[in-house]
């Protein structure tokens, strides 16, 4: 199995009122005896929030526990909660929980202040917009561009000479798109520190150099970025180099 | 006298790449401000406003408009058209200082805004008309471009100075009333 349906994973969604823990959706992307129980992780999540009286909207929050971790978004008294791996990038998820929470107030906005005893039942129409949210891809691409990156991306990473161990096409947000070869962790790091990716608009590349990796992050074009995984050792330059040249090469084959 | 009233709800988009200003085209109608720091639109999310008048036959009308700001970055999005979809108007946004965003409108957003709903009136707007020296587009460039749009029209704004700001909104909000058939408002 490649990792990357792994880094896909969203175990389980809820929303629910902050001050009253009242459950007003929930789905759960789990076999259902592995499924997160529902009341219990909005019973968490609502006695964490009575502790730590701050949210607000703009900014994702994020629990960590050991391989899980809750991301969520406030909005309007509303808590838009995920259960995700801890390696999904915490980018992508703020953009799919804002675009949800909006959808939700538009479809059933009127209805809310008016109910005094919540039928869930009422926002059943819901599941489809947050399944295709949840399980379709942010960025598009054809399988045939897919395959001819992957080629490019290996070639990178085959030749020696440029300390290149592993190389990943990613969307703005961290939404890995392509991989080969990157190693788990120092994958999660990258997507982390490429939290800036959205901040990318006026710049052509980033160079992150640390003990453990020599980090380059080049744009292809418009939300869309080639991240690869240096060996430290190795000089940056052509690394670089290296890097840009595959760029070139890519770009010719994405649509724009 | 004001026989009647009537409520409407009209779902509009800002469409356009990263750092156009549509989200400072918002603040900058609703609420009269302007925010000097560029800080990056994270998804979707929508505003309201609720613009009142009477129409010619005496009826009150009262129009929440539903504004929906769409991340430039989410121009790539597969499930767009859950946001998109319903739509009754639609601007789309470039920066008169850069070419390509004008390109992008073309090329992207229109068609996504088209497919998800279809029957939406677009009007285009050239946003930091204020950048008066950056500008990198000129007025007969920009006359062919729209020909070939599918645009009811063209505004020249800035969110900065606040010029035509009120216009562009008020002209879709009506022009949005004055087509649609009464039935669908
Ligand atoms: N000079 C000038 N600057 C503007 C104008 N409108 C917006 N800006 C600036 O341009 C930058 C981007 O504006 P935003 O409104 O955040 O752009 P956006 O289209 O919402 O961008 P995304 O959220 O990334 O899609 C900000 O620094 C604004 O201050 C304008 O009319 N004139
Ligand atoms: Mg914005």
């Amino acid at each position: 199995m490649s990792p990357l349906t792994e880094f896909k994973a969203v175990k389980a969604f809820f929303i629910f009122e902050k001050d009253q823990g009242t459950t007003l959706f929930t789905r759960s992307y789990e076999r259902s005896s592995t499924a997160p129980d529902a009341h219990l992780v909005v019973a968490f999540l609502t006695a964490m929030f009575s502790f730590a009286k701050t949210s607000s909207l703009s900014d994702l929050k994020v629990v960590d526990m050991t391989d899980i971790r809750f991301s969520f978004i406030e909005k309007n008294g509303l808590i838009f909660a995920v259960l995700v791996s801890p390696l999904v990038s915490p980018l992508d998820i703020q953009f799919k929980l804002s675009t949800i929470a909006s959808l939700f107030f538009s479809d059933y906005g009127n209805q809310l202040s008016s109910i005094d005893i919540v039928d869930t039942e009422m926002f059943s129409d819901f599941n489809d917009s947050v399944d295709e949210i949840f399980g379709g891809e942010t960025r598009q691409m054809l399988k045939s561009s897919k395959n001819a990156a992957l080629f490019y991306l290996k070639k990178l990473v085959s030749k020696e000479e440029t300390g290149a161990r592993g190389a990943m096409i990613l969307s703005f947000t961290g939404d890995i798109l392509l991989e080969y070869k990157m190693d788990q962790p120092r994958m999660a790091a990258a997507i982390r520190i490429l939290n800036v990716g959205t901040y990318m608009t006026n710049l052509r590349y980033l160079v992150v150099a640390s003990e453990s990796t020599n980090l380059v992050a080049y744009k292809i074009s418009e939300g869309l970025l080639l991240a690869v995984d240096g060996h430290p050792s190795f000089g940056l330059e052509d690394l670089v180099v290296n890097v840009s040249e595959t760029v070139k090469q890519i770009k010719e084959i994405i649509p724009h | 006298m004001v026989k009647n009233e009537i409520k409407h709800v009209l779902k509009i988009l800002l469409l356009g790449d990263g750092a156009v200003g549509k989200t400072s085209l918002i603040l900058r109608f609703i609420e009269n401000k302007f925010k000097d720091e560029y800080s990056v639109s994270l998804g979707v999310d929508f505003l309201t406003k609720t613009i009142t008048f009477i129409d010619e036959d005496d009826i009150k009308r009262i129009v929440s408009l539903q504004v929906w700001d769409i991340a430039g970055q989410a121009r790539h999005v597969s499930y767009s058209h859950l946001y998109l979809k319903g739509a009754l108007g639609a601007f789309y946004v470039f920066d008169l200082t850069r070419k390509e965003t004008l390109e992008q409108i073309q090329n992207r957003w229109q068609l996504q805004a088209l497919k998800a709903s279809p029957n939406h009136l677009g009007i285009l707007i050239g946003n930091k008309a204020d950048l008066i020296k950056e500008r990198a587009i000129s007025k007969s460039q920009l006359k062919k471009i729209v020909d070939s749009m599918h645009v009811i029209e063209i505004f020249e704004t800035s969110a900065k100075t606040g010029r035509n700001v009120n216009k562009a909104f008020q002209k879709l909000t009506t022009e949005i009333l004055r087509v649609k058939p009464k039935k669908f408002l």
